[in-house]
């Protein structure tokens, strides 16, 4: 699979990201991935960072970042557009950048 | 819990800050150690416990820190957990001392900067992090204190100007501290006018990480009063860890889960406390902290700095050394800097910003964002 993924415990049918090597809730090791992009969620938070830490991203300065709550259960941390605020529901994918991060965009 | 009878923290110690330094990690950490020696009379081999915390240590820990500073200690604990290991290290010294695992104990907490230390610590600070924050713009914790702050002012009507007014506080009370790094006076004005680095947080809102260490030594009050020290006692502490991990975001810590256990171990409450010293990576944790910890209400942390003159001679003392915003954060060290300004204060010896008729102090840690919130969060009462 490309992308990042959310992981589905086989035992207890709980939904955790990011990966782990045990169930959060009950500690069984059967996790299934299943693709994080297309999950949906609400934006909990975003902010609009101006500075980075490594040369590579300072050319894309300003850029959003913001904290989803999945319907499913975990949060993830992914880009997020400009045209997003908080409490919005948002719909995960890959990001233009890099098909391997994760982007958020507004649901339609 | 069991009290902490008869035991005490004296001797607190300051390796002066620098913004970088040629020095690795053990080198701050050894100034520290031969700091609390030259504070307290003792020689090294008296000191048979050692709490150390360092990031910048590795690969080497604790252990390692034994042979490199020549000392055979029978009780050791590596504590790398940032901004909780002053208070976490003092309640692990004072239960190995009740226990007689250790008759002295030395807690010490120090890093070193230079060009690419903190740039590499935030790469690989946890696997969570790696894997699925840092790729997203490397903002690293200005970036996840921007989330929480955002949220926190969504939530709550807090406005940057609440959080100006706490900065601008610390800034006033760094004025009073030789070892501060940043003592230039701050207004509100600059506070607002500042440039932005992860909205809504902007320059005077973030930590300035540099080096240096801190530390302090645990003993029996007995033995501390042979050695003509001022003891400190330890009235109450707590620690938690990944409390409330089903909260979508951070507007608590661990505190609200123990906060009454450490006020009714304490004996007194909030009223009673005299100075307050936060961790303040960013000023939003400081009024959780103080809301988490019952000087006011969930949500009225933002009201409460309006209301309340926060420097060493105003109505509510927090941060009276200036706090880490303007002393700045050498890495493990800013989990023990409150403690030691708490311990200066609480002996009469913290100078032209000495907190009058200082008689309880409250402490409180926090750190490790390993993934989008800080897992470790703990807090102690202390008397004169
Ligand atoms: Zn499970």
């Amino acid at each position: 699979m490309t992308g990042p993924a959310l992981q589905r415990c086989a035992a207890c049918g709980h939904v955790q990201y990011p990966a782990r090597e045990c169930c959060e809730a009950c500690l069984a090791d059967d996790l299934a991935d299943q693709p994080a992009a297309g999950a949906r969620g609400t934006l909990i938070a975003r902010t609009l960072l101006h500075h980075s830490n490594e040369p590579r991203f300072r050319d894309l300065l300003p850029l959003g970042i913001g904290l989803v709550r999945l319907d499913a259960g975990p949060i993830v941390v992914c880009f997020v557009p400009d045209a997003l605020a908080g409490g919005a529901r948002v719909v995960l994918g890959a990001a233009a950048a890099d098909p391997a991060l994760l982007s958020a965009a507004a649901v339609e | 819990m069991q009290d902490y009878r008869d035991i005490v923290a004296c001797v607190p110690v300051t390796v002066p800050y620098a913004r970088r330094s040629e020095h690795g990690a053990a080198w701050f950490l050894a100034r520290a150690l031969a700091a609390l020696l030259d504070g307290s009379g003792l020689n090294k081999a008296a000191i048979d416990g050692l709490c150390l915390s360092s990031f910048t240590l590795a690969p080497d820990t604790a252990v390692a820190f034994t042979q490199h500073a020549g000392m055979s200690p029978r009780f050791l604990e590596f504590l790398p957990i940032g901004g909780a290991c002053g208070v976490v290290a003092l309640r692990r010294a004072a239960r190995a001392v009740q226990a007689g695992d250790a008759d002295v104990v030395a807690c010490i907490a120090g890093d070193t900067a230079n060009a690419t230390s903190f740039r590499d610590l935030l790469a690989q600070f946890s696997r969570f992090s790696r894997e699925a924050v840092y790729p997203y713009g490397a903002g690293g914790p200005n970036a996840s204190f921007a989330l929480i702050t955002a949220a926190y002012m969504q939530r709550h009507g807090a406005t940057r100007a609440d959080f100006g007014r706490l900065c601008v506080a610390q800034r006033a009370n760094a004025a009073h501290n030789p070892a501060a790094l940043l003592r230039a006076p701050l207004s509100l004005d600059d506070y607002l006018a500042a440039r932005p680095i992860a909205e809504p947080l902007h320059l005077y809102d973030c930590v300035m990480p540099c080096a240096g260490a801190d530390g302090f030594l645990v003993m029996h009050r007995a033995r501390a009063a042979a050695l003509g020290l001022r003891g400190v006692r330890i009235l109450a502490a707590i620690e938690r860890y990944n409390a409330f991990p089903d909260d979508p975001v951070q507007l608590r810590g661990g505190w609200a889960m123990d906060r009454d256990a450490l006020w009714a171990q304490a004996g007194i409450g909030p009223a009673a406390i005299d100075l307050v010293q936060t961790y303040d990576d960013y000023p939003v944790i400081s009024l959780l902290q103080l809301e988490d910890l019952g000087f006011c209400g969930k949500g009225e942390g933002a009201a409460f700095v309006r209301q309340h003159d926060l420097t060493f001679a105003g109505s509510f003392p927090h941060n009276t050394g200036g706090g880490q915003l303007s002393a700045g954060q050498a890495g493990a060290a800013g989990g023990m800097l409150g403690l030691v300004e708490a311990l200066r204060q609480l002996a009469g010896t913290a100078g032209a910003r000495q907190v009058a008729r200082a008689r309880h102090a409250l402490v409180s840690g926090f750190g490790m964002i390993n993934y989008d919130r800080g897992l470790a969060s703990a807090a102690c009462v202390l008397a004169a």
